[in-house]
This record gives structure tokens, sequence and C-alpha cells, in this order.
């Protein structure tokens, strides 16, 4: 059910404190073919490009909600502090989120999934991950369009004066790399159905994650 | 059939068969958002989506559907960044890791086990207590049973409790910590019903005193008429050397409190001072994690978080639909002919949410619920911290009910035991969380008593 790392209690032993999140890993051992391997190589590329994305969103919104708290005590209004750590958020839900789809660990109830049996279970993720690229893709271009009409009011926030539509346009994006990642998780599960190499019991498809 | 009939098939059918809840979510809200603007009609969407765009009204009425469906993407726009409390979810989230996989969580356990231990059923009520600020500090329950588990469970066993009662005990405790504050689950539920989080926060203090309350007494009951339990022995220097080598970790807590309660910051803003003491307890003063480790904590973290806030962000989305079509209401206007008390609503509440707390995760059945239920319970009078109180502690119930309570699983993997010995062990324990969630749904006051003292 869960895919926190369980270790063992061992008699009169004192271990380790588990880890507090899983530990990340690639999944196991995905298909591999020209196409795929290409494909691969630019998903971790785009992975390693938002992980360092994300490092600094964090950074900065720790930065700016202390330099605000700061500010506060020394009876001194920072302009733009709140603003930025806000619009830090919608970058990092919508980073985190990609990320997750890369590790294949977003929330999910597996009750039937896990019930049936392994090739029953690859077709069926095969079909929710195309579902998911063609819904996803769909909604980058919905998104593009809303972030383009809002350029055309161009308006811009309150204390930044930053441009509304440049903060919308990490929408369009980050949809449009979701549904990228599970085009190729897609294609990865296809590939096990036609090669008979089912998901392994570890890798159902979407981890089920409860805290 | 109805738009809401299919959109509900449709949801259902994509979260049993284990599609992420976001995707299970997005599908249901695209989905509904099309057929209203298509007409209401599957067969009518289908056909429109099939012919394309061949004829001036065909183009018109994709055009339709697209401009209805920008409402996802502005809703998710406009709400994130209308909620600054939302940055509190993964910066909390963050310091949890931080010190439960440096030592500030295992030093604090190490304090409450010397001051407590040697009362009678101390270890039990050490263990309650321990679990109740791990989980608040960690955020998680898995991990809970895991850390306490390993430090108590050896040691109960030594002091002559029984193994049901430990596995029992141990596994119940890891839930009921989810309601004190840094709560991530009160968090969510004040951000999607506007409930005011400090209230909140103030609010779940008596009912997680009732709660351990309510467990130790069973505790005692269980000591009372086991003779072979022994109590620990008090040992002052234990308590003195525990105390100073859990300066820093009593600390934490203690700042968290002092911040937000006393009006010195926000939960947003604590959530990031928590963050920075962690990193400079943990890498500078108790040197159990090197600064270098940080940036791949952090990416753990979030690649956690992120499951978290996808769900989040559509489901903004989604209470858009169940505005526009006024959900709510008609929910609201159904249960009123069935049900005509405040009293009748909660029983119905408790029912729903603990059915729901046993088949889904804490975080997806607030987001899917909550838009739901809140504007019903408002129709009832019902107060919306009390229900936030209620709401999660129905849903930590589930954390430890069949068939998919969490900790039933992490518990039966980490004492390698049948998850029936684990189920069994944990019904004395589950039957005394039900009576304490008699008490907090039908004595609002339990709730609710500190908020009004609060206000002044």
């Amino acid at each position: 059910m869960s895919d926190v790392a369980v270790p063992v209690a061992g008699p009169e032993s004192e271990p380790a404190l588990p880890h507090a999140v899983p530990e990340i890993a690639e999944p196991s051992q995905p298909p591999s073919g020209p196409i795929l391997r290409v494909l691969h190589a630019l998903d971790r590329l785009v992975l390693r490009v938002e992980q360092g994305l994300i490092l600094l969103v964090v950074v900065v919104m720790l930065g700016s909600v202390v330099i605000q708290v700061v500010g506060r005590l020394l009876n001194q209004s920072i302009t733009g502090a709140m603003e930025t750590s806000v619009f830090g958020m919608l970058a990092l839900a919508l980073l985190s989120a990609s990320v997750t789809t890369h590790y294949r660990r977003h929330i999910s109830i597996d009750i039937l999934s896990r019930a049936i049996p392994p090739p029953a279970r690859t077709v069926l993720m095969t079909g929710i991950n195309l579902i998911g690229a063609v819904l996803l893709l769909y909604l980058a271009r919905v998104a593009w369009f809303f972030m383009a009409v809002n350029r055309e009011f161009g308006d811009v926030s309150p204390a930044l004066k930053v441009p509304y539509w440049w903060l919308q346009s990490l929408l369009p994006f980050a949809f449009a790399v979701i549904a990228c990642r599970f085009f190729l998780h897609f294609l990865e599960d296809g590939k096990r159905v036609l090669t008979r190499n089912w998901l392994p019991r570890d890798l159902h498809g979407h981890a089920d994650i409860r805290m | 059939m109805s738009t809401s009939l299919i959109i509900t098939l449709v949801f259902i059918a994509l979260m049993l068969t284990g599609a992420p809840l976001f995707l299970a979510i997005a599908v249901s809200t695209a989905l509904s958002l099309a057929l209203i603007e298509s007409g209401g009609g599957l067969s009518e969407l289908l056909a429109l989506l099939w012919s394309g765009s061949e004829t001036i009204q065909e183009s018109e009425a994709l055009f339709g559907v697209m401009a209805r469906l920008v409402n996802i993407p502005q809703e998710m726009f406009d709400k994130t960044t209308a909620m600054p409390i939302m940055i509190a979810i993964p910066l909390f989230t963050l310091a949890g890791t931080i010190i439960t996989e440096g030592q500030i969580s295992k030093r604090l356990i190490n304090i409450i086990k010397a001051l407590f231990g040697f009362l009678p059923a101390g270890l039990a009520v050490a263990a309650l207590v321990g679990c109740a600020f791990f989980a608040a500090l960690s955020g998680s329950s898995a991990v809970t049973i895991m850390a306490i588990g390993g430090i108590l469970y050896p040691a109960m066993m030594r002091d002559g409790y029984s193994d049901r009662f430990s596995l029992g005990l141990i596994t119940t405790a890891g839930a009921i910590g989810i309601l004190a504050p840094p709560s991530l689950p009160l968090i969510i539920f004040g951000a999607v019903s506007q409930a005011d989080i400090n209230q909140l926060f103030i609010a779940g203090i008596v009912p997680i005193i009732v709660t351990i309350g309510a467990l130790s007494l069973y505790s005692f009951y269980f000591v009372l008429t086991n003779k072979e339990v022994k109590r620990e022995r008090f040992s002052g220097a234990e308590v003195l050397t525990t105390l100073k080598s859990g300066v820093w970790s009593m600390a934490f807590p203690l700042i968290l409190l002092v911040t937000i309660y006393g009006g010195y910051a926000t939960p947003t803003e604590a959530s990031a001072l928590a963050v920075l003491y962690a990193i400079v307890v943990e890498v500078f003063i108790h040197r159990a994690i090197r600064l270098r480790d940080l940036s791949k904590l952090t990416i753990e973290t979030m690649v956690l978080v992120g499951g978290i806030l996808s769900i989040l962000l559509i489901a903004l989305a989604f209470t858009y639909y169940l505005a526009d079509q006024q959900v709510p209401d008609k929910m609201t206007a159904l249960m009123k002919e069935y049900v005509s008390s405040k009293t009748g609503f909660l029983i119905a509440v408790n029912i729903l949410l603990l059915i729901v707390g046993c088949l889904m995760d804490i975080f997806s059945a607030i987001l899917i619920f909550a838009p739901l239920i809140v504007p019903v319970a408002l129709a009832y009078d019902v107060d919306l911290v009390h229900l936030g109180i209620i709401f999660i502690i129905n849903l930590e119930i589930g954390f430890i009910t069949p068939p998919m309570g969490l900790s039933l699983f992490v518990s039966s993997n980490f004492f390698r035991r049948p998850s029936n010995e684990i189920i069994y062990a944990t019904l004395p324990f589950v039957i005394m969380l039900f009576l304490a969630l008699g008490v907090i749904t039908f004595v609002p006051e339990v709730s609710l008593f500190l908020v009004e003292l609060s206000k002044g």
C-alpha cells in the first residue's frame, strides 16, 4: 500500500530512524530500444533542469518568507516578498507535479490494479497513460490560450509589477512536459505489453502514497 | 444519462483502476465542462469531436468547449496566487523530512520516554505522547510507527506489556498526531474551506488531548488487569542526560507553537522558520545531516509533495465546476429532504468520512469532499472549524481501518505480522477512538472552547 521503505523491527534492537520520505529511484529497468533510449535521455535532461529549478525556487521562497518576517519585526514593509513566495509556490507546484510524473509517484488508489494479474495491469496502465497524455496535451493548448488572452489584457501583479502572463506561461509548459512524460510511460508500458515484459509489482503504474 | 452520472462513473472507474487521482479529477472536470458546453450529452460531444471543425457552427462549438475549459488553468492560477497558506505545505513537509533524517525527533522521543516511562502505564503513555509529537513534526504516520515502534516496542515487551497490546497501541498512535500543529491536513482543509488556519490549530489542541486521554484510559485499564506489567525505573540522571542532549530538539516544537499561537508569525512564516531552524540544528549543531545532502532531501521531499500539490491544483478547478453547477446547493436540498436535524447531519457526515477514510488517502479525501460537504454543513449551522476537526479525526481513524488503512500495512510489514493480527490488535484502540470521536462530534465546545477563549 505504501511506498515508504519499511524496515523490519529487530528484537531488542534500536534501529536507525526510517527515511521520512521514500528514497527515489529511477523506475527499475524500463524497456529500451533506440527511440526509447533517446526519449529517456531527453527526459533525464529535463529532469535535471527541473530539479535545479526546484532547489532554486525553494531557496527563493524560504528567503522571501524570512525577509517578510524580519521586515515585520523591524516595522518595515518589504515590497513584493509575499508575492515572490506565492509565485514561487505556483512554480514549485507545477515543477514538483512534473517530477512526480517522471518517477510515477502520483497518489492513486490501486484496489483493482493490484488485484488483477500483471498482464491486465500493464494493459490498464498503458491505457491510463495514454489518457493522461491526451488530456494534458489538450490542457496545455487550453492553458496557452488562457495565457495568450491575458497577454492581450496586459495585467501586472500589484507589488512586483510582473506581467501576469509571464507566470501564466508556466502552465502550458508544465502541462506539455507532463503530457510528454505520460506519453513516454505509454510507450514504455505499451512495449511491455508487446514483449510480455509485465509491470513489476513495485511499479504498478503510479505509487500510492499516504502520510 | 445525466452529466453528473457520467462524471461520477468516469471518476470512480479511473480511481479504482489505479489512475493517478489528479488525472481522475482532471478527466472528470474537463469532461463535465465540455459536456455542459456541448449541450449535456456524451453523444453530442463525441459527434462534435469526431466531425472536427468542418462547418462554422462546429468551429464555434469547439471553440466554446475550449473557452469553457480555460476555467481550469484560470482557477488554478487565480486560486493558487490567492492562497499564500499553500506555501506552508512544501515547507512544513521539508522541515519534517530534515528533523526525521536528523536527530531532533529521536531526541524528543527519548525525553518523553524518560519523563513518562516510570508512571503507571507510563511507557504506553510515553508512546502515545511521543507518537503525537512525532507525527505532528514529521507529518507522516507511517514513519511515526517505524520510529516509535523501533524504540518503544522492545521496551514495552521488556516491561511485560503483551505483544498484542504493544502492536495495537503503536499502530493506532501513529495516526493520532496529524491533528496537532503544524498539521498539513488542517492546513489543506483551511485552504479549501476558507476556515481560519490559526483557529483550526487552536481547535485541535483539546481534541488531541481527548484522543490521547481515551487511549491512555484503555492503557491504564490494561495495566490494572495485567499484573505482569512492570514499571520503568525513574532515573533522574537519565532525565537530565536526555534533557541536556535534547535542548535544541525541545526548542523546535516550542518555536512553532509560540510563533503561531503567539501571533508572531503566520503558519506560512512559521513553516519557513521551521525549515531554517531544522537546517541550522541538524547540520551545524547535531551534525546529523551534511550540507550537501540537503539538496537530495529537498528533491525527495518535493517528489512526495508533488503528488499532493497536483491534486490540490486540479481540485481548485474541480470546485469551480461544483460551484458552476450548484452541486453543493443541490446536495443541501437533497440532504434536507432526508435529514432534518444538525445531529442527523453530523452522524451522516461521520459515516461518510469513516468510509472515505478507509478507502482514500487523507489529502485526496479532504480535497475532494471538503468542497462538497462544507456548504451543506454551513446550511445545518455547523461551525466550520468544528467541521475541520471532525474531518481530520474521521480520516485519521481511516488510517487504522481495513481495507485500506495504511498504518495496518506499515505495521504488518515492520513487525513482520499478518495484517489480520494487527487489525485484531488495534480493535480495542479503535473502539476508544470512536468514543473520542463521539465526544468531539457532539460536544462542539471540546473543539471551540479554546477558539472562543483566544478571541477574547
